[in-house]
């Protein structure tokens, strides 16, 4: 969908944030520990504009489904505005507020649970006008209802008027979750993986109607989902988040065919697709989503990030950067000690080879990884500086003796990402928005990086 | 050879009223040994049941009605010193023993089924982030599932094998001493598979084995698993309704509806030279993320309940290329390399051929070029048909 610059965004989410569980048990206040909130979203800021169908994607316990949550009110957030064609909605009166509920609805992703089984079809899609006042007496307020249940494909509606939920199919069920959300004649309405629970053979069908009654009903969607195909089907553009943090956000088809940020291209590579058989890719990262009680410092993504950025003076190559920070990962975590360092040979070799292994798909390994089953890497076939390699040797002599705490700050020093240093500010790349400090290198936008060597491993390269 | 050989299988769900849900009706499959093999459909169409009943792991009201199950083993107690079965179990009318040497589960007992389990054949469950034990060792689990199925093993042995079972799917070896909460997502469905793994069985049966897990996990445990037959030459049935899953991960695959086989044969076979009216029907409605500007066609109606169905092909009431045989009965496989007017009444019987349950088998050209309009399948009038 083109963007005219003079429309208006019908919402506006600035630097918003939902920290959940601030409060402290007994036990934390009388022992003086500080309380650790799970950061649910942490500063997304997004403009959505009329007519338009956003997707959010990311994996379990990114935010997408609190982001929805907080833009139709049904939380608070902790920080940050949300603007709705033109008014804050955290800070409404009464009435306000009355009437944005009526131009604002959601759409749940289970049509099970989401339903009152103990009311019909009937009384499920006439509550909201009765709650709204919105059409007078009986007659009227049934003539609507079943129109919607007609628009939403459930006719005849009076042979859907008073069934009950349990009589219906998930993707009847899943129509009528709809109709409740049409009958007030919304401007925007927020979809959380509204297909999720349908059989495949059906969901189509769901989808296609949620685009035929976009025009029909001229709405603006919200629409989450952990399923990167389905975004692609349903979004004019899409949003990526990643630990509470909109990783990367534009045009769906630019975001998808050619992602800038790591963490997408990770995200796209690890869908499988029918189509693409033998010729695909897996995704290069490393590990799994961290806690969002205690989240990486930096960027949130650098511990898994397969283009993280070396110190300005590293003079080595970016690969060997990239396994000599996961070797400091792995010292940190503790999977590292003289208890590990197994097999024949020198121990401070053979810990060493250990922990620049990286945990990725074959495709992605050293030749002596694929040999070893991913216990060993070469140290001497990567482009280690000599300071590293020496500050590498160190550690893992402190390892052996013991030591782990010396054994970082041996590292310290030398294996050193600015990407841990400080969170990367969204910056416009094409028709994106990027958070990765690659970007923001790139294009001069702040001092920090830079540098020579770095950069040039760094550098995002198109091919 | 083959290593499972599925016959006709029924099983049942008894109900309450005496009527019966049909969850599996003559099914009939094999799988080679080393191969992965893939049972896909949408939820209720029987997948889940059929794996389990393998095993016998079926819930208290579910029986097999009739079929066979030859597997690629011989009990302990009917073998010879090679592990071979012996000429007087084969000759025994009441042992259940080819001469092939393939034992039908079917028909061993609960105790007989217990040396097959694990030891041959291992599942790794649907929900197997929460298979783990939260009050052992995950470690110790592991020698459990040993010990108890190999009891020749003595427990350093045992503990051995867990650590290096661990350190084979990409876990610590010293984390055999966690316990399950302190494992990720990722690491318990690894450590479920390395259990799995534990008695070196012949079949793996993995039953949605990724559903729960994030896309960027899910990628690396389809590659461990690949990893995992490439090195020990264990076959895996795969249990899903991704069908993108099983696109990527199956050599051959069997697509189940309503309780039934609708179509069987090589991966590549089912999804470009598609035979059968539902997989043409399932093919329209999932989109994928490498093309822009698709049409997703849903296909209309709702799956047929199994309670006590009727005669009729399962998938007619649904299907725009129903005709009058379609009412009568619940179509044979046909083979759809042979099929042709006369080739009708030869149905298939070998596994490895691109079979498809459906009357219309000879003009499947038509079929195809109609499946990709939208309005075959939106169009009102052919369900009276």
């Amino acid at each position: 969908m083109d963007r005219s610059d003079d429309r208006e965004p019908l919402v506006e989410i600035d630097g918003l944030q939902k920290l959940f569980d601030q409060s402290q048990g007994i036990v934390d206040t009388v022992l003086g520990r500080e309380p650790q909130p799970v950061r649910a979203v942490d500063g997304v800021s997004l403009d959505i504009y009329p007519g338009d169908t956003v997707g959010i994607a990311g994996e379990s316990g990114c935010g997408k489904t609190t982001l929805g949550k907080l833009l139709v009110k049904l939380y608070e957030p902790t920080e940050g505005t949300i603007r709705f064609d033109g008014d804050d909605v955290t800070d409404m009166t009464r009435e306000d507020e009355r009437k944005f509920r009526k131009r604002v609805q959601m759409i749940f992703q289970d049509p099970f649970e989401s339903l009152n089984p103990r009311m019909t079809v009937y009384d499920t899609v006439s509550e909201p006008l009765k709650i709204n006042e919105m059409v007078d007496g009986y007659d009227e307020r049934r003539s609507r209802v079943k129109q919607v249940l007609e628009d939403v494909g459930l006719g005849p509606a009076e042979v859907y008027l008073d069934a009950f939920p349990d009589e219906l199919s998930g993707g009847e069920r899943q129509r009528v979750a709809i109709a409740r959300a049409l009958v007030v004649d919304p401007d925007f309405v927020v979809c959380d993986e509204p297909v999720s629970m349908l059989d495949v053979s059906i969901r189509a069908g769901v989808l296609n109607l949620m685009q035929d009654l976009q025009d029909e009903y001229d709405l603006t969607y919200l629409f989450i989902s952990h399923d990167l195909s389905l975004i692609r089907y349903m979004c004019d553009r899409a949003g990526i988040m990643y630990l509470g943090n909109m990783v990367e956000q534009g045009p769906t088809d630019d975001v998808i065919d050619d992602p800038k940020h790591p963490y997408t291209e990770a995200l796209f590579d690890a869908v499988p697709d029918v189509e693409l058989g033998d010729n695909r890719r897996r995704a290069n990262a490393t590990g799994e989503v961290p806690s969002p009680r205690n989240p990486p410092s930096g960027c949130q993504y650098h511990p898994r990030c397969a283009h993280i950025i070396p110190p300005e003076d590293w003079d080595g190559s970016q690969e060997a950067f990239r396994r000599a920070f996961q070797f400091k990962l792995k010292v940190r975590r503790g999977d590292l000690d003289a208890g590990t360092a197994s097999g024949d040979g020198d121990p401070v070799e053979s810990l060493v080879e250990q922990g620049l292994t990286l945990d990725v798909p074959e495709e992605y390994r050293s030749e002596r990884e694929i040999e070893t089953g991913g216990r060993r890497t070469n140290a001497s076939s990567l482009d280690l500086p000599g300071d590293a390699r020496t500050a590498l040797d160190e550690a893992a002599e402190a390892l052996l003796d013991g030591d782990p705490d010396a054994a970082v700050a041996a590292l310290d020093g030398v294996v050193t990402t600015p990407c841990a240093s400080r969170e990367p500010r969204p910056f416009l790349s094409g028709t994106r928005e990027v958070a990765c400090h690659r970007y923001e290198d790139e294009n001069g936008n702040t001092g920090a990086i830079g540098g020579s060597n770095g950069g040039i491993n760094a550098a995002p390269t198109e091919d | 050879m083959t290593l499972l050989e599925v016959n006709d299988l029924s099983i049942r769900y008894a109900v309450d009223d005496g009527s019966a849900v049909h969850a599996s009706d003559d099914v009939s499959f094999s799988v080679e040994p080393g191969e992965t093999y893939g049972l896909v459909g949408e939820s209720g169409c029987g997948k889940t049941t059929l794996a389990k009943s393998l095993v016998h792991l079926l819930d208290d009201n579910g029986y097999i009605e009739e079929g066979e199950i030859w597997f690629e083993t011989t009990l302990p107690q009917w073998a010879d010193e090679n592990g071979e079965p012996k000429q007087s179990v084969i000759d025994d009318p009441d042992k259940p023993v080819r001469a092939d040497g393939k034992t039908d589960l079917a028909q061993l007992d609960s105790k007989q089924i217990r040396d097959i389990r694990w030891r041959d054949i291992a599942i790794i469950p649907q929900s197997a982030m929460n298979a783990l034990n939260p009050v052992y060792k995950v470690g110790d689990q592991i020698v459990e599932a040993i010990l108890r199925h190999e009891p020749e093993t003595t427990a350093d042995e045992a503990h051995d094998r867990a650590r290096d079972l661990l350190e084979r799917v990409g876990i610590e070896p010293d984390r055999a001493d966690d316990y399950a909460h302190q494992f990720s997502g990722g690491m318990k469905q690894r450590a479920v598979i390395a259990m799995a793994m534990a008695c070196g069985p012949d079949l793996l049966i993995a039953d949605e084995p990724t559903t729960a897990l994030d896309v960027i996990i899910q990628d690396r445990i389809l590659e461990e698993l690949e990893a995992l037959q490439e090195e020990f030459g264990v076959s895996i049935l795969v249990i899903s309704h991704d069908i993108s899953v099983m696109a990527e991960i199956c050599d051959r695959m069997a697509v189940m509806y309503g309780g039934k086989v609708m179509e069987s044969g090589r991966t590549e076979d089912i999804f470009d030279a598609t035979a059968n009216p539902y997989t043409l029907g399932l093919k329209n409605s999932f989109p994928t993320i490498t093309s822009k500007d698709q049409d997703l066609v849903s296909i209309p109606g709702t799956p047929p309940t199994l309670r006590d169905p009727d005669e009729g092909c399962r998938f007619r009431e649904r299907c725009p290329f129903a005709v009058e045989e379609c009412h009568a009965a619940h179509p044979p496989m046909y083979d759809v390399e042979t099929a042709d007017t006369e080739g009708r009444a030869v149905e298939s019987t070998d596994g490895r051929a691109h079979t498809t349950a459906c009357y219309r088998i000879d003009e499947l050209e038509q079929l195809r070029t109609d499946a990709i309009n939208e309005s075959t399948w939106t169009d009102q009038t052919i369900e009276s048909r």
